[in-house]
């Protein structure tokens, strides 16, 4: 399986939220990472076809997905980042509903219902109804429905915002389970969540891939410019300003800080293992700043 | 899908908040029939003069009740009391001169039954009427004519009232609880942000189209059906029996001068269904702008505006032909039906007099034919932005 983004670009009114972008996906974990603002909804809600491009065209095993229609959406599983639920609605409800608008039949739908239950561990809520529901169960019901109809393309935006930690865990396992036979296209800015599953980053910036490589590669391209280095109160706002600075910790000695930079930022740094987190401050700094 | 469609639109407390308020001001509306209607006396006369009138039974009417009123006359003068303006008058009385007013009305009412035919037999002669209005007498007479002599001396008060509610009441009711029930179908798929979830699945841009058509008209048949119910058992409760159902439209005061050769019964069978296909074509305006407007507040206004302003035309008398069209030509006049058969209106197409109902259920079912297409159209088409 082949999913062909062909030079997409999306134009509204007087923003290009996306600028000819291509990507060739199979199989597997794909991140999507890049700051607020960057594109990565529009290039989902587009691979999601709930939304046209202006131009370009996407393609999966060389059909255009705008041609096949209904035939791609039923191998589609789409969780967008902002969704509502129907208060009224319980679980059953609910996923029964979206059973039905993925063409699953009444007994496929009633095994699928409970099992995707199960599978983000809301059986025993399946009754209550949606109004009751906290953030982090919503979220978990998107996904399930998500993944209803056990999609081959399954393309999740911001999937674990609101998760606790525990909840997050397992999100990453069952993405981890169900990705080998199928493509996945993630976006997050929590980046551990990607850490141990993504097969490729692809790095977005003003609507624009500026990057498509493996984790490693990704890793190794910050190698030598991640530096951990203690210093005082003082000298920190000054350190800021001229360089990308990441976590700042506090320890018996002063302040402990990790700057991603090309040069050795002070005598005394020390070269680290870059994180991902790190690759993310070497690529965004700016939008990072702003978004803080 | 379906199920789960009318569970969204069936869950919402207030249509049903709506529709026990509505009903209820049917239950309280004044109403129903005259104390002197049920009595003996009224009884008897009504059996002694029911059915088809002659002129000599006519002119007998006139003169008892010339004769009635003389005596009231005559009492009122002799009357010392002077703030009695009608002396009291005993049940016989009473029922006399409501049964004699009645049958001198119908005499009054044959005669400009009769006073028309000769008027169009003059028109379609072409004299002083240019081509068209010949044709249009003529197919006007020919219906006259089918028509014989149809009126009677008939209890069909029963009957008016609910034809009547077709009319008013009913238009009102369905129309506010059709818009108020059917705004919110596509567009809090929007406002619940819920939206982007269906469109991404399978049945997402189509076949939820049609279930979601096919749930508001379950909607919209529920409440027709439930609504006629009420007022037809309300109607009974007043009036004990439905009577005369059989007897020619004409003999309803608000169809003197209908030109169809239709039963009371007929008709109302007739309206019913007109009322309900208007029902549908309006539930279908709705459902068309809630996809638009993807606002359920937004649709219920621009709905109750397009629905309601012909009306209010109507009903302040504004009466410049352009205006006259629309308000012909609107969703209203199809829903309140009456309009279409209580007199002779015809339309020129292609020189050839077309009678009102027939081009206006015409009109609305290729609206309704578009609207559908225009439904399936931009829900398609429609791209989710935020």
């Amino acid at each position: 399986m082949r999913l062909t983004i062909e030079k997409i670009s999306k134009t509204f009114k007087d923003k290009q939220a996306v600028t000819t972008f291509s990507a060739e996906l199979t199989e597997g974990v794909y991140a999507l990472l890049g700051p607020n603002g960057a594109g990565k909804t529009t290039l989902m809600r587009m691979l999601a076809d709930i939304m046209k491009p202006s131009s370009g065209r996407i393609l999966l095993d060389d059909k255009d997905i705008s041609l096949m229609g209904d035939h791609y959406r039923d191998i589609l599983g789409y969780l967008p980042q902002e969704f509502g639920l129907y208060k009224n609605f319980n679980a059953i409800r609910f996923l029964s509903y979206f059973a039905s608008l993925k063409g699953l039949d009444k007994e496929k739908a009633k095994t699928r219902v409970e099992e995707v239950l199960k599978l983000v561990n809301l059986q025993k809520d399946r009754k209550r109804k949606l109004r009751t529901y906290s953030g982090g169960m919503k979220r978990r019901l998107g996904i399930a429905q998500a993944l209803l109809n056990d999609p081959k393309i399954l393309i999740v935006d911001e999937p674990t915002a609101g998760l606790d930690p525990q909840e997050r865990v397992r999100f990453r396992n069952l993405l981890s389970e169900i990705a080998g036979d199928r493509i996945v296209l993630l976006s997050t800015h929590i980046v551990t969540d990607i850490e141990y599953i993504a097969k490729e980053v692809l790095l977005m910036r003003q609507g624009e891939l500026i990057q498509r490589s493996t984790i490693e590669k990704l890793l190794e391209s910050v190698e030598e410019k991640v530096w951990k280095c203690s210093v005082e109160q003082g000298a920190l706002s000054q350190l800021q300003k001229s360089y990308k600075v990441g976590n700042i910790q506090r320890a018996e000695s002063g302040i402990e800080i990790r700057i991603v930079s090309d040069v050795k930022p002070m005598p005394n740094a020390l070269s680290v293992s870059p994180t991902l987190e790190d690759v993310y401050l070497y690529f965004f700094e700016k939008e990072a700043e702003e978004n803080v | 899908m379906y199920k789960q469609e009318c569970y969204k639109i069936f869950t919402r407390k207030s249509l049903y908040f709506a529709f026990l308020l509505f009903v209820l001001f049917m239950v309280i509306l004044p109403g129903g029939s005259t104390p002197i209607i049920q009595t003996d006396e009224y009884q008897t006369l009504y059996e002694e003069w029911r059915g088809p009138l002659s002129r000599t039974e006519i002119d007998l009417a006139n003169q008892k009740l010339e004769e009635l009123q003389n005596r009231i006359d005559q009492e009122m003068e002799q009357t010392e009391d002077l703030e009695v303006v009608f002396p009291p008058q005993s049940i016989e009385e009473q029922a006399a001169f409501r049964v004699y007013s009645s049958v001198a009305s119908i005499g009054r009412y044959i005669d400009s039954f009769q006073q028309r035919k000769e008027d169009l037999q003059e028109a379609t002669r072409g004299s002083t009427t240019t081509a068209y209005e010949s044709e249009e007498a003529r197919l006007e007479l020919n219906m006259l004519n089918e028509l014989g002599q149809p009126f009677g001396f008939y209890n069909t008060t029963a009957w008016g009232n609910t034809v009547d509610f077709i009319n008013v009441f009913a238009f009102i009711i369905l129309t506010i609880l059709i818009v108020l029930g059917l705004s919110p179908v596509f567009a809090d798929e929007h406002s619940q942000k819920s939206i982007s979830l269906i469109r991404s699945t399978k049945h997402g841009k189509r076949k939820i189209v049609t279930t979601k058509i096919l749930a508001s008209c379950t909607y919209i048949v529920s409440l027709f059906v439930t609504l006629h119910i009420i007022n037809v058992a309300l109607e009974v409760r007043k009036f004990g029996a439905l009577m005369d159902g059989t007897v020619p439209l004409q003999n309803l005061f608000l169809f003197i001068q209908s030109p169809f050769s239709l039963t009371i019964w007929q008709y109302y069978a007739i309206a019913l269904g007109i009322q309900f296909f208007a029902s549908l074509v309006i539930g279908l305006l709705v459902l068309f702008l809630s996809i638009v407007t993807r606002n359920g507040m937004l649709t219920f206004f621009i709905s109750g505006a397009v629905i309601g302003t012909p009306f209010l035309f109507r009903q302040l008398g504004i009466d410049q032909p352009f205006i006259q069209y629309v308000t012909q030509f609107s969703y209203a006049e199809l829903m309140r039906v009456k309009g279409l058969f209580d007199q002779f209106v015809a339309f020129p197409l292609f020189d050839q007099p077309v009678l009102y109902p027939v081009l206006l259920i015409s009109t609305f079912l290729l609206v309704a034919i578009l609207t559908m297409y225009l439904i399936y159209h931009q829900y398609k088409n429609q791209q989710i932005m935020n």
